[in-house]
């Protein structure tokens, strides 16, 4: 817990801080993916005496018993599912944030943000 | 400079101050708890029910009876974003032009024959991933993304020029997108249309055959259960993310020659 919260403080700090939209970009990818483990860890389930099941049944159940032991047993499937949608939408954004990026540093040169406001003063000063 | 640094560093240790709180609180988030959520019990327990016919997806994976019959809509939806956001990317470059004939670098020679060895592994692994979303880990998404792989593989080893002359140019990669975002359109209005021949009641995205409406996907091939629709959502997702992503790929990794004429795009606009 201690180190997912480290994990996201580490992914803000960089977000915010770094000047570069690479390392920016790769802070966002990874306070995503803290999100994303900590939803997942939300449907994790605590079984005394052994390990909990992943929510696919490994056979055929033959009777409605083995279904409702399965169902005791499984961790929860639903934020697996949701995490699953947000990592193909993050990926979708974050191909486009690349795009833009590589776009930005075709035109400037530099992923820098602080150069490039230098630039531009020095653009409109001379 | 000094006074921005302090007032960043303040904001995010009372942002991450509040998180932890909402993780803390047991009410809001029960981390490990010995009992799950009665949802996500429902959908355990009807997920592969040959006993409640009317409320089963026929899937032995959970999660992807989740994705495809419970949520079906939101899936698709997602779908529609990664077409977007592949779009939003050829808007990015317009401009730019596939040229043939570039000189063809790539890696060594030993790096070359292993990689030949290696890509046809990945794309049948990529495909039964897919194809098996129902019975084992994994799903179109999954699959497509295994298959992606083989496809950055080529590019990093064998050089864009290989793609190209194998046929996969972004245009007719974007329209083999667009084909598989209709197939899903086709699976899901499916019902609908045997409903109207059989006169009977239907829905679209439906699966299986409900209270009030007997159409029905096919539910088992031979003795493996074919989870109804969802084999074909799986299939076509992978062709849609397979698709997508090698033409996001292509176009980010274009050469400076092809991109050439971009710029003179942008200055006739501005």
């Amino acid at each position: 817990m201690i180190a997912f919260i480290a994990n996201i403080a580490i992914a803000l700090y960089g977000v915010f801080s770094r000047p570069s939209l690479v390392k920016k970009f790769m802070c966002l990818l990874l306070f995503t993916d803290s999100i994303n483990i900590f939803a997942v860890f939300i449907g994790f389930r605590l079984v005394y005496g052994s390990y909990p099941s992943p929510p696919i049944l490994s056979e055929e159940p033959r009777t409605l018993k083995d279904l409702e032991k399965f169902a005791e047993i499984a961790v929860d499937p639903l934020p697996q599912a949701l995490t699953l949608t947000a990592i193909v939408i993050g990926l979708a954004t974050s191909m486009f944030i690349l795009g833009l990026i590589l776009a930005y540093y075709k035109h400037y040169g530099t992923t820098n943000i602080h150069v490039v406001r230098e630039v531009e003063e020095l653009e409109e000063t001379s | 400079m000094r006074r921005k640094d302090v007032i960043i560093a303040i904001s995010l240790s009372l942002f991450v101050l509040a998180i932890s709180i909402i993780i803390g609180i047991e009410e809001f988030a029960v981390v490990a708890s010995t009992e799950i959520r009665s949802l996500g019990k429902s959908y355990l327990y009807y997920s592969y029910n040959p006993w409640h016919v009317n409320l089963t997806s026929f899937s032995l994976n959970s999660v992807t009876a989740i994705i495809w019959d419970y949520r079906g809509f939101d899936t698709f939806y997602e779908t529609c974003v990664l077409l977007a956001s592949i779009i939003a990317i050829l808007a990015v470059f317009r401009g730019y032009v596939e040229l043939f004939g570039l000189e063809i670098k790539g890696l060594s020679d030993i790096v070359k024959a292993s990689t030949k060895i290696v890509i046809p592994l990945i794309v049948v692994y990529g495909i039964i991933t897919a194809l098996h979303g129902q019975l084992t880990p994994g799903g179109g998404f999954q699959g497509g993304a295994i298959v992606t792989v083989a496809i950055s593989l080529a590019v990093a080893i064998y050089s864009l020029e290989f793609i190209y002359r194998s046929g996969l140019t972004t245009s007719r990669l974007v329209l083999l997108r667009v084909i598989g975002v209709l197939c899903l359109v086709v699976v899901a209005i499916t019902p609908l249309i045997l409903g109207v021949f059989l006169g009977v009641k239907a829905y679209v995205f439906q699966n299986m055959a409900k209270e009030d409406s007997p159409v029905s996907m096919p539910q088992f091939l031979l003795d493996r259960p074919l989870a109804g629709s969802i084999i074909f959502f799986n299939l076509f997702e992978l062709l849609i993310v397979v698709s997508g992503l090698s033409a996001a790929l292509i176009v980010l990794s274009l050469r400076e020659v092809e991109l050439r004429k971009i710029r003179e795009v942008g200055e006739k606009f501005e």
